[in-house]
């Protein structure tokens, strides 16, 4: 995540817009952000953290707090960070809840949380939870991680290095993500608990089982079985077990024996029933016969009504065979011959009355002939006005071409007229525009002579500076050469003085020689210089005398400064020379330019002349340019009239060809409406032009017309035809029918004669005979009940034989002592079975109860030893362990990411101690109550002893929090792998290090620039200030006094 | 003509948390009995006079005390300031003390300081180039584009009249390479943290001698009269093997130069003994050198030692560095042979195994492992 800008608005103290260029500080390196206390220096990171998260970094700023006071209440609070991530580039903006007052009305309103995300895809999320998202999935982090490894705020450092154990697991799990060892700890304790409710359940099952067993009553393991169920031991299970199989051994054996008893007195029991039964047996045949004889008795009563029934029914059944038929067969032929005559009088009727109806169709007959003539007629019209309908249509079709046609020519005549028009407008556009060729000449000239002017001018004022510099240059040379001058002069004087001290000298040698000569003297000798041979007063040798030597080389140093002199006399006459020289080019050139305008008076005369005229010349080239501007102007708009011009040309031209082909076509269409014309004519020769429609219409008429007729003769015809066939039917069926009446007379006569035959026969009359026949019904039942009656004595008698047979030589017996045998021995059997379930129960059920019990413990064992197993691994996983040290699995993984954390923060911790200090995690913990396992300290190389990073001092707590800040992100990089920290932010913590201490940090973070890192360091110190070059100062902006929010300026 | 090229005082500077203070009085008392009896011409100073930007009080008495001595003798003396110094407090009176012959460019506005000085020979002209940052030099030159240290230093010659006919010597205290090649460093020198400020040697193409200041190793730098006087004492154990000089320069007519090396004596060394404690604090051993000189102690035993800078102390009394080397700490790496992202790709059951181990000193049984291989495979994949 490498930053591009980040723009505050009213954020912070920060009252207006504030813009932060971090790709100028570049794509590596440190940066420093430094400034006055309280300016905000702070807050720019504070700013990123609330771009990326919503949140601020450190724990004692809140969110609400953010707006800024110096604000204008007009202007929002947001906060826009753009940043590369991964070679992409991203940018998010912010805004947090603050109040503002209303745009219209009194009033605050409470501007809602915003936050909006742009994507290199271009897409935009709007939504503050999605942007939240989107950036913790981008970055790979989420807010907690980013404040340890992205960002060391002010004071938050130190949490990481005192924090205890348990809050650094806190760190760990989320940063890397070890929650699925906590997940397996967690799951391992509710296994457990599964694991112990199961056990649970199953010894209490076990115990519930016992509650099924039955044992005997006042029996020895009775009492024992209810000691123990008074406690309910679980371990004494097995023994109640043993218990319960000797119960059901006693049982098996008990239940045996009456086993045995019940089948002795089954077969007991059998015999005798088996006795009753013979018994009784023979107790009811004789019973039996009693019947028997009895109802015989009965029968013989009943003989004679039946005799008579008997009589009856053979008559009835011979009148019925014989006579009755006969009877039928006259009555039929009866019926047939009245039926017949009621016809024939029905027939005669209809044929008189169809004979009405044919004399009257006959009339209708003859119209309809008449009719056909007429239909014929129709006929004949039809056919010639079907000829005529096509010629209608072919007129019509050309009345509607001509018609077009006409419109067309119309339409042309106008266009030509349009064009016209327009051919005038544009030659007048033309004539406008004459001029044109003429000014654009013109202007082209002018422009020329002012650029010549333009030249000639800067050319001047170039001479002129020229000339000023010259004089500005003699100046300076003349004072040289005035100081040069009084350096001769102090030399001069200097060889004067030396030059009389020289002279001085020489008089005092001279002088010594006298008294280098007196010394010579003798008393009596004359003297060299007066002769006089007394010396009363030698003259004296000084005491520093001077020797010829000294004299020689005081003359020579003389000499010597004698010459520095006239070299220096020289070299000042040189120099007059040049300024003189100097002098006289400044006229030269002066002339040159002015060419002897103004009277020369001097040099200062000449340099105000000299800038007056610059003056003027840089005016004259001001006015110039002015000019220049202006023709040009002109001329653009000279070229943009000859442009219209030319347009104007080329759409006349176009003009005039549309009008040409205008012209033709309707030249064209002329032709063609006068063909029309004439066809019409040649049409209309025919004959009569009626209108289409009518003549259809009639048509139409006709038609209906002649088939209306066609039908009614058609009916007509047939109707009458129809009535004729009918008269000509009915009078055959009445012949047929004259002729057989009397055949059927004498049949009828036949029938009635038999008929009376046969009642004489049988001597009854006709009365007698009805009679029977309807009682017919109970002729039926009679015959029954004789047949009955016959078969009821049949049987009996047959019964009582078989009785007699069987009864012969016995006797009956009494059943009572049977009776009583038998009771007494079912009681007892009762009993015995009684007993005998009584135990099978009782056995049944322990052995239920057995199985039950020992599947149960079996179930219950095996639960404990799972239980047993489970423990162990929760335990172990969970840091539980009892004497052991509390290290939980999560602790352990988290511990191998400590010791990479500490290997690469001891590297950088032991270059800023010189070797001194490492990080080291504590080994055995200090008491074996609370959880451990990633506790800190620090050993020293200078005591060879480690102890608590507690007692660290302040500069060295924070080199120590540094070095594992770096460590951890260092771990983290690694491996999460998709993370990248290429940013780095420490917030203040220098302060508190002495110079050399600083010197050491700088160079820690200097390496880790190496990796293509950018870190920002806020800090005060002035150390860091001069060291780092890239800077952001930030300053409380104070206008006159009063505070209106910072501002701040980046240095690169 | 004569010159004496010094440099690198760093007045005031603590190694090791020790003070220098004593040592580099005695440095610069040899240094003026040097010059009083080679008597240069000028001396040339390179550079980071003090150490700081502030100086402590016993510095700035300390450099009081040298320069006075030094406007004493006859010679002149150039002077500017370096990387370590502060530029406008090392400027302070130089326009007064030019009277006296010593020239001071402290801070840089626009143009190089320069002074005529004639000998027999004729004039000598010597410019003065403070140590400049980039950023400190493009407000004078708005129409050149300057984005390192070479391009400053390029923009800055470029604007001076150099008249080649004359002899010219050039005072700079910059990282100057020849061709790329990086000379020698040491640990007491500071980088300039985030830039790039190596300068080319051949940008001093036009002067006769470029006296450096900067790097603490006497060196010469592509040709022989490019050279960097080197720090006046050691000031870390990587100079151990230094032998600190000043240099003394003989300037004929043009294109001619004389070089000369004079050694500097001093009273403690910078040394590195190695071995175990025992045997280090035996009084053979110690009587092997001056037991007064700055140490760096290496020990090496093996087992841990209660108080070994006491003991240390006691025989020698200034250790300035200790550190152990043995083998536990030799290539220590932790336990875990895997890296971190190792670590994280490592089986949660090969973990648990090694955890269960170490906690209960037993292995697994084949149904705990049976349970926890589910329970891995549970929890994995509920997670996903």
């Amino acid at each position: 995540m490498k930053p591009i800008t980040l723009v505050m608005n009213a954020y912070g103290p920060y009252g207006g817009k504030v813009e932060i260029p971090f790709e100028q500080l570049g794509e590596r390196g440190l940066f420093l952000i430094t400034g006055d206390t309280g300016s905000g220096k702070t807050t720019i990171f504070d700013a990123i953290t609330y771009a990326l998260f919503g949140m601020v970094s450190g724990s004692t700023r809140t969110v609400n707090t953010l707006r800024s006071d110096f604000a204008l209440n007009e202007e929002k609070t947001f906060v826009e960070f753009v940043f590369f991530h991964k070679n992409e580039r991203y940018k998010v903006i912010r805004t947090p809840q603050y109040e503002r007052p209303k745009k219209r009305g009194n009033g605050f309103v409470t501007q809602a949380v915003e936050a909006e995300l742009l994507l290199p895809s271009g897409k935009v999320i709007t939504k503050v939870k999605e942007v939240d998202e989107a950036i913790e999935k981008i970055l790979g982090l989420d807010y907690k991680q980013w404040i340890q490894i992205g960002m060391i705020a002010q004071g938050e450092f130190l949490k990481l290095l005192n924090a205890d154990s348990k809050t650094r697991s806190d760190i760990f799990r989320k940063v890397f993500h070890t929650d699925f060892f906590l997940n397996i700890q967690q799951r391992l304790t509710q296994e457990l608990s599964i694991c112990r409710k199961e056990k649970e359940a199953a010894e209490q099952r076990l115990l519930q089982y016992t509650d099924g067993i039955l044992l005997e009553e006042d029996s020895e393991k009775k009492c024992v079985f209810t000691e123990w169920q008074k406690e309910k031991n679980q371990y004494l299970i097995d023994e109640i077990l043993t218990l319960l199989e000797e119960q059901l051994e006693e049982d098996r054996i008990v239940e045996k024996h009456w086993e045995n008893k019940i089948q002795q007195y089954g077969m007991e029991l059998r015999e005798l029933t088996r006795k009753k039964a013979i018994a009784e047996e023979s107790n009811r045949l004789f019973i039996q016969l009693d019947e028997a004889l009895k109802e015989k008795t009965l029968l013989d009563e009943q003989y004679d009504k039946i005799q008579n029934k008997k009589q009856r029914v053979s008559l009835s059944k011979i009148v019925s065979e014989k006579i009755l038929p006969l009877k039928q067969i006259y009555k039929k032929s009866k019926d047939i011959l009245e039926r017949e005559g009621l016809q024939q009088e029905e027939l005669h009727q209809k044929l008189s009355s169809l004979n009405a109806i044919k004399l009257q169709k006959e009339k209708s007959f003859l119209q309809a002939a008449q009719m056909k003539e007429e239909l014929n007629k129709f006929i004949g019209e039809i056919a010639t006005l079907k000829e005529r309908i096509p010629q209608y249509e072919l007129s019509e079709k050309l009345k509607q071409e001509r018609d077009r046609l006409s419109i067309e020519e119309k339409r042309f005549i106008e266009e030509i007229k349009k064009s016209q028009e327009i051919n005038e407008t544009l030659k007048k556009e033309k004539e406008l525009r004459k001029d044109i060729g003429q000014n654009h000449l013109s202007c082209t000239l002018s422009l020329e002579k002012k650029r010549a002017e333009e030249q000639k001018l800067k050319e001047k004022a170039d001479a002129l500076s020229n000339l000023i510099s010259q004089i500005d240059h003699f100046h300076m040379e003349e004072e040289n050469y005035i100081l040069e001058c009084r350096k001769y002069e102090m030399l001069d004087l200097s060889v004067a003085e030396l030059q009389t001290k020289c002279i001085e000298e020489e008089h005092r040698y001279l002088r010594e020689q006298a008294g280098v000569l007196a010394q010579t003297l003798q008393d009596g000798e004359p003297c060299p210089v007066c002769g006089s041979k007394e010396h009363p007063n030698k003259a004296m040798v000084s005491k520093d005398a001077i020797t010829k030597e000294m004299l020689n080389k005081m003359k020579q140093n003389v000499s010597e400064q004698l010459k520095r002199l006239q070299e220096a006399g020289n070299h000042l006459a040189e120099k007059k020379e040049r300024t003189n020289q100097g002098k006289k080019q400044i006229i030269f050139d002066y002339n040159k330019i002015f060419k002897n305008k103004i009277k020369i008076i001097s040099l200062e005369d000449i340099k105000t002349c000299v800038i007056q005229e610059e003056q003027e010349t840089g005016n004259q080239l001001t006015d110039n340019a002015k000019e220049i501007i202006s023709l040009i102007n002109q001329l653009d708009e000279i070229l943009k009239e000859e442009k219209h011009l030319q347009k104007v040309e080329k759409m006349l031209l176009q003009q005039e060809m549309n009008q040409a082909g205008l012209q033709q076509q309707l030249q064209e269409y002329k032709e063609e409406l006068a063909a029309l014309d004439g066809r019409l004519l040649t049409i209309q020769k025919h004959g009569e032009i009626k209108d289409i429609k009518t003549a259809k219409q009639e048509l139409y008429l006709l038609e209906k017309k002649k088939s209306e007729m066609e039908e009614i003769i058609k009916t007509v015809e047939n109707e009458y035809q129809k009535i004729e066939k009918e008269c000509y039917e009915l009078k055959a069926v009445l012949l047929e029918k004259d002729r057989i009446l009397p055949q059927m007379k004498s049949e009828y006569q036949l029938a009635f004669d038999e008929y009376l035959d046969a009642l004489n026969k049988c001597g009854i009359n006709e009365e007698e005979c009805s009679n029977i026949e309807q009682n017919k019904i109970h002729l039926q039942e009679e015959e029954r009940e004789v047949e009955i009656y016959d078969q009821q004595v049949k049987e009996c008698a047959l019964l009582i034989g078989q009785l007699m047979k069987q009864t012969k030589g016995k006797e009956k017996i009494s059943l009572e002592e049977y009776f009583n045998q038998i009771q007494i021995l079912e009681e007892e059997d009762r009993q015995t079975k009684r007993k005998k379930e009584q135990v099978t129960i009782r056995l049944a059920q322990n052995l239920k109860t057995k199985e039950n019990m020992i599947h149960a413990k079996n179930d219950a064992e095996e639960k404990q030893q799972r239980f047993a197993m489970v423990k162990e691994l929760s335990d172990t996983a969970n840091g539980n362990l009892a004497g052991k040290q509390k290290i939980a699995f999560e602790s352990f993984v988290q511990g191998a990411y400590f010791d990479w954390i500490l290997y690469h923060a001891n590297q950088r911790f032991g270059l800023m101690t010189n070797g001194r200090y490492q990080l080291k995690k504590r080994e055995n913990a200090m008491d074996l109550k609370s959880q451990s396992g990633l506790d800190l300290d620090v050993a020293d190389a200078y005591t060879g002893k480690a102890r608590t990073v507690k007692s660290l001092s302040g500069g060295e707590s924070f080199k120590a929090a540094l070095s594992l800040a770096l460590g951890l992100s260092d771990v983290i990089q690694s491996s999460l792998g998709g993370i990248q920290m290429d940013t780095l932010f420490i917030d203040e913590g220098f302060g508190s290090l002495d110079s050399d201490s600083i010197q050491q940090a700088m160079q820690v973070l200097a390496q880790l620039t190496e990796g293509n890192r950018l870190i920002g360091i806020i800090s005060h110190v002035d150390e860091l200030k001069r060291c780092i070059d890239k800077k952001i100062i930030v300053r409380g902006k104070s206008i006159f006094g009063k505070q209106s929010g910072s501002e701040l300026e980046v240095i690169v | 003509m004569k010159l004496l090229h010094i440099g690198d005082l760093h007045i005031g500077k603590r190694v090791f948390e020790c003070s220098m203070l004593e040592e580099q009085k005695e440095v610069l008392r040899q240094i003026i009995a040097i010059i009083k009896k080679e008597k240069p011409f000028v001396v040339l100073l390179a550079g980071d006079v003090y150490d700081k930007g502030v100086p402590s009080a016993e510095a700035v008495e300390l450099f009081d005390e040298f320069l006075t001595e030094l406007s004493k003798t006859s010679s002149n003396v150039l002077l500017i300031s370096g990387n370590h110094d502060s530029p406008e407090r090392l400027h302070f009176g130089s326009r007064i003390f030019r009277e006296q012959g010593i020239f001071i460019a402290g801070t840089f506005e626009g143009q190089l300081q320069k002074a005529t000085l004639e000998d027999e020979l004729g004039t000598v002209n010597f410019y003065l180039l403070p140590y400049i940052k980039p950023s400190a030099v493009r407000p004078y030159f708005l129409d050149k584009e300057i984005k390192n240290y070479e391009d400053a230093v390029r923009s800055i010659l470029e604007a001076e009249e150099i008249i080649e006919s004359e002899r010219n010597v050039i005072l700079a205290h910059q990282f100057v390479t020849a061709s790329g090649k990086v000379p020698e460093r040491c640990e007491s020198e500071i980088l300039s943290v985030g830039g790039v400020d190596q300068i080319d040697a051949g940008l001093f193409s036009k002067f006769d001698y470029v006296a450096l200041g900067h790097l603490h190793g006497a060196q010469k730098i592509g040709r022989e009269t490019v050279r960097y006087a080197g720090s006046v004492l050691k000031y870390s154990f990587s100079e151990i093997n230094h032998k600190k000089s000043v240099t003394m320069i003989e300037l004929g007519k043009k294109g001619e130069v004389e070089i000369q090396l004079i050694a500097l004596p001093f009273q403690r060394d910078f040394r590195e003994i190695k071995g175990p404690l025992e045997e280090l604090i035996k009084p053979e051993i110690v009587s092997c050198g001056n037991a007064e000189d700055y140490l760096s102690v290496i020990l090496t035993d093996e087992e841990p030692i209660a108080d070994p800078l006491g003991k240390l102390r006691s025989r020698y009394p200034n250790v300035m560095r200790l550190t152990f080397e043995n083998r536990k700490n030799s290539g220590w790496k932790p336990e875990w042979s895997e890296s971190p992202e190792n670590l994280t790709k490592k089986e949660p059951m090969t973990l648990f195994e090694d955890f269960f181990f170490l906690q209960n000193g037993s292995k697994m049984t084949e149904q705990q492992r049976m349970l926890m291989k589910d329970l891995f495979r549970k929890t994995l994949g509920g997670d996903q």
